[in-house]
C-alpha cells in the first residue's frame, strides 16, 4: 500500500514534466469545419434563423515552454465555400450570408504546474446577412482584444486538449446605428463597398450594450514528424443591443492538418 | 472520448438542422407586428392615424383560433388603414398591395397616347422618347429604378436629341418609384442653379434622425432651357412623386394630371413572426417649406381628374400638355 503512496507523486511529477517540455514547433495548416449558427436580429426581423456553413480556415501553431502562439482564420463565404440557408421555425430562409472569424491569442503559463495559460486574443469577427425578400441586409463586425484563461489537459505523449474560456474587454463593434437602410445609405454602400460600413463603428467594453463570451476546446495529436492533427470545437456567443437586438449563438467546429515546420 | 465528442456534435448538428413545425401564437404574432409599426413607420402622425386605438380595436379581433385566410384578411385591413401605397403583407397564400384598395384609376392609356407620338424609340424596358408634332419631345418613364449611370446617359441622349425642341412633356402618369437618384439626375437637367429640393428624415427608436438635405444641382453636362410639363396621375409613386416636389419649385416646369399618390419617404421590409413580409415607410420627406405629403400626394398645376383624363379616344393629359407648350 506504501508503494501506491509513492506512486501518486511519481506520476504527478512525470506529467508536470512532460508538461514543462511539452513542445510544439512551430505549424501551419489548411482546414474544414462545420459551423453552426443560430442568430436573431431584431433590427431586421423577429425570427430566429439556424444552420450551418462550411467553412475553410487556415491556422498555424506554435507551442514553448512558457507561451502557445495560436493563429485561426475561417471563413465561410458563398463564393468559395458552402453555405446553405439559415432557416426560420416557419420555413423563411436567409440564403446569402458571409461570416469571417480571424484570431490570434498568445497564451504563458501561469502557475506552478505549467499546465494553465493567461492570455490574451485579438479578434476579428464578421457576420453579414442578406434579408433579400426584405430589400434588408445586416450584420455584425466585431474587432476585439479578449482576455483568455486557457487549461492543458495530457492525453498521451503525442496528444493533448486546451480547454479555453475567452472574455472579450473592449472591441471595435461595427454595426449601423439607425434601423433603416435609407437611400444616401445605400448610395454610399454601392459606391464606395464594403469599406463605407467602417463608419458605422463605436468602441465598447463588454457589457455595455454588448456581450460577449467563448468557450473553445482544442484538440492537438501528433500524427507523424511532420504532420499534426488539430480540431477545434467552440461555443461562441453574442449579444448587440443597437440599434436594436442582435443574439448570435455558433458552435464551430473544425479540422486541420498542420505541417510542421 | 472522440466517441463522446462525435456523439456531441451529431447532437449539435441535428438541433441546428431541425425544422420546427409552423404553429405560432396569432398574438404574439399581432404584437410583434404593432409594436415594429410603431417603431419604424414614418407615417403615423403625418396620416393622421390613432395608432393606438387602431391596436386596441384590432386586437379585440385577434383570436388562436382564426383560420390563416382570417388572421390575414384582419392583418390586412390593420395595415391597409395607412392608405399607404408603399404598404404590403405577402403571406404564401395571399398578397395585399395597398394601391389595389385605394379606389384611385389610372389617367392613362399608352395605345392612346401613342398616336400622339412619332418617332418612338424604347431606351430601356421602362424608358421610352419620341416627338409630338415633331416640335415637342416625349419623355416616358414607368419608374426611376435601374443602375444610375446607365439611366444618366440614357437621359442625357434624350435631352440632348430635344435640344431643338420648344418643350418637353415627361410622362409619369404610371412612374411607380425606384431611385430618388434617377429622378436627381434628371431634374438636374432643367435646373440652372443649385436649388433646396426637399428633405428627408428616418425613422429610429427615438422619433426622427437629423434632416439630410436633398438639392438640385445643374448637370455639367447638359441643361434643358425650355417649358416643360410633366404628367402625373395617382399611380405616380414615392420617387416619381419626389420627381414632382422638384417641378413644383422650377420655374420651367407645370404639372398637369392629377394628385400623385401619396407616399414619398423610403420603404422598408419587416416580416412577422408567422413569416409573412410587409412593408412600410421609414422615411419622412418634406418639401423646402415644410410640407409634407406623406398621405396627400403632391397636386397638379392643371387638375384633369383622372376619370376624365381618356375620352372618346383622346389624351385629355397630353392634349392639355400641348396646349401649354404651344
Amino acid at each position: 500500500m506504501k508503494q501506491y503512496y509513492l506512486l501518486g507523486p511519481f506520476l504527478l511529477y512525470s506529467v508536470l514534466l512532460l508538461a514543462q517540455n511539452k513542445v510544439v514547433p512551430f505549424s501551419m495548416g489548411i482546414g474544414v469545419g462545420v459551423d453552426i449558427i443560430s442568430i436573431k436580429d431584431n433590427a431586421a426581423s423577429p425570427l430566429n434563423y439556424s444552420g450551418f456553413g462550411l467553412p475553410i480556415g487556415v491556422n498555424g501553431l506554435k507551442i514553448n515552454k512558457k507561451w502557445i502562439h495560436h493563429f485561426e482564420a475561417l471563413f465561410v463565404i458563398p463564393a468559395i465555400t458552402n453555405n446553405y440557408p439559415l432557416t426560420s421555425n416557419v420555413n423563411t430562409q436567409l440564403n446569402s450570408w458571409t461570416k469571417v472569424n480571424v484570431s490570434y491569442q498568445a497564451l504563458r503559463c501561469i502557475g506552478s504546474d505549467s499546465l494553465s495559460y493567461l492570455g490574451v486574443q485579438l479578434k476579428s469577427d464578421f457576420f453579414y446577412r442578406e434579408y433579400d425578400f426584405l430589400d434588408g441586409m445586416s450584420w455584425e463586425l466585431v474587432n476585439g482584444l479578449n482576455i483568455n484563461f486557457a487549461r492543458k489537459i495530457l492525453l498521451s505523449d503525442n496528444s493533448f486538449l486546451l480547454t479555453q474560456i475567452s472574455i472579450p474587454i473592449v472591441a471595435y463593434v461595427n454595426r449601423k446605428s439607425s434601423l433603416t437602410f435609407d437611400e444616401i445609405f445605400l448610395d454610399d454602400f454601392y459606391n464606395n463597398g464594403p469599406l463605407s460600413l467602417f463608419k458605422y463603428g463605436t468602441w465598447k467594453l463588454n457589457f455595455d450594450k454588448w456581450i460577449a463570451v467563448e468557450f473553445n476546446l482544442l484538440f492537438h495529436k501528433k500524427i507523424s514528424n511532420r504532420l499534426n492533427l488539430l480540431s477545434k470545437i467552440g461555443i461562441n456567443y453574442y449579444a448587440i443591443h443597437f440599434p436594436e437586438k442582435v443574439y448570435n449563438l455558433n458552435i464551430p467546429i473544425s479540422c486541420y492538418l498542420n505541417y510542421q515546420f | 472520448m472522440l466517441s463522446k465528442l462525435s456523439i456531441l456534435i451529431s447532437g449539435i448538428l441535428f438541433l441546428g438542422c431541425q425544422s420546427n413545425n409552423l404553429e405560432y401564437s396569432k398574438k404574439e404574432a399581432f404584437d410583434d407586428l404593432t409594436q415594429s409599426v410603431s417603431r419604424y413607420s414614418a407615417s403615423i402622425d403625418s396620416r393622421g392615424i390613432n395608432w393606438d386605438s387602431l391596436v386596441e380595436h384590432y386586437d379585440s379581433r385577434v383570436f388562436e383560433d382564426l383560420s390563416e385566410k382570417e388572421f390575414f384578411e384582419l392583418i390586412k385591413d390593420l395595415l391597409l388603414e395607412f392608405r399607404d401605397p408603399h404598404v404590403h403583407l405577402i403571406s404564401s397564400f395571399d398578397t395585399m398591395y395597398s394601391i389595389d384598395f385605394l379606389e384611385y384609376s389610372r389617367n392613362n392609356d399608352e395605345l392612346v397616347t401613342s398616336q400622339y407620338i412619332s418617332n418612338l424609340v424604347t431606351h430601356s424596358a421602362t424608358i421610352k422618347s419620341g416627338y409630338i408634332n415633331d416640335s415637342l419631345g416625349y419623355l416616358f418613364c414607368s419608374d426611376f429604378k435601374g443602375d444610375l449611370n446607365n439611366n444618366n446617359e440614357i437621359y442625357e441622349s434624350i435631352i440632348s436629341k430635344f435640344s431643338e425642341t420648344k418643350g418637353l412633356i415627361l410622362d409619369f402618369r404610371v412612374n411607380d418609384g425606384g431611385s430618388v437618384y434617377n429622378a436627381q439626375n434628371l431634374l438636374n437637367k432643367f435646373t440652372a442653379q443649385t436649388t433646396l429640393w426637399h428633405t428627408t428624415q428616418n425613422r429610429n427608436l427615438n422619433g426622427f434622425d437629423d434632416k439630410y438635405e436633398w438639392y438640385l444641382d445643374p448637370d455639367p453636362i447638359i441643361f434643358y432651357p425650355n417649358k416643360i410639363v410633366v404628367l402625373n396621375g395617382r399611380y405616380t409613386i414615392s420617387a416619381g412623386e419626389r420627381f414632382a416636389i422638384g417641378a413644383k419649385i422650377l420655374n420651367n416646369i407645370e404639372i398637369v394630371g392629377d394628385t400623385t399618390s401619396n407616399t414619398q419617404g423610403s420603404v422598408m421590409g419587416r416580416e412577422m413572426i408567422n413569416g409573412w413580409k410587409y412593408n412600410l415607410t421609414f422615411e419622412k420627406c418634406l418639401d423646402p417649406n415644410g410640407i409634407n405629403y406623406g398621405g396627400k400626394g403632391i397636386p397638379p398645376d392643371h387638375l384633369i381628374n383622372s376619370n376624365n383624363a381618356i375620352i372618346n379616344n383622346q389624351d385629355i393629359v397630353l392634349e392639355k400638355a400641348i396646349e401649354l407648350l404651344n
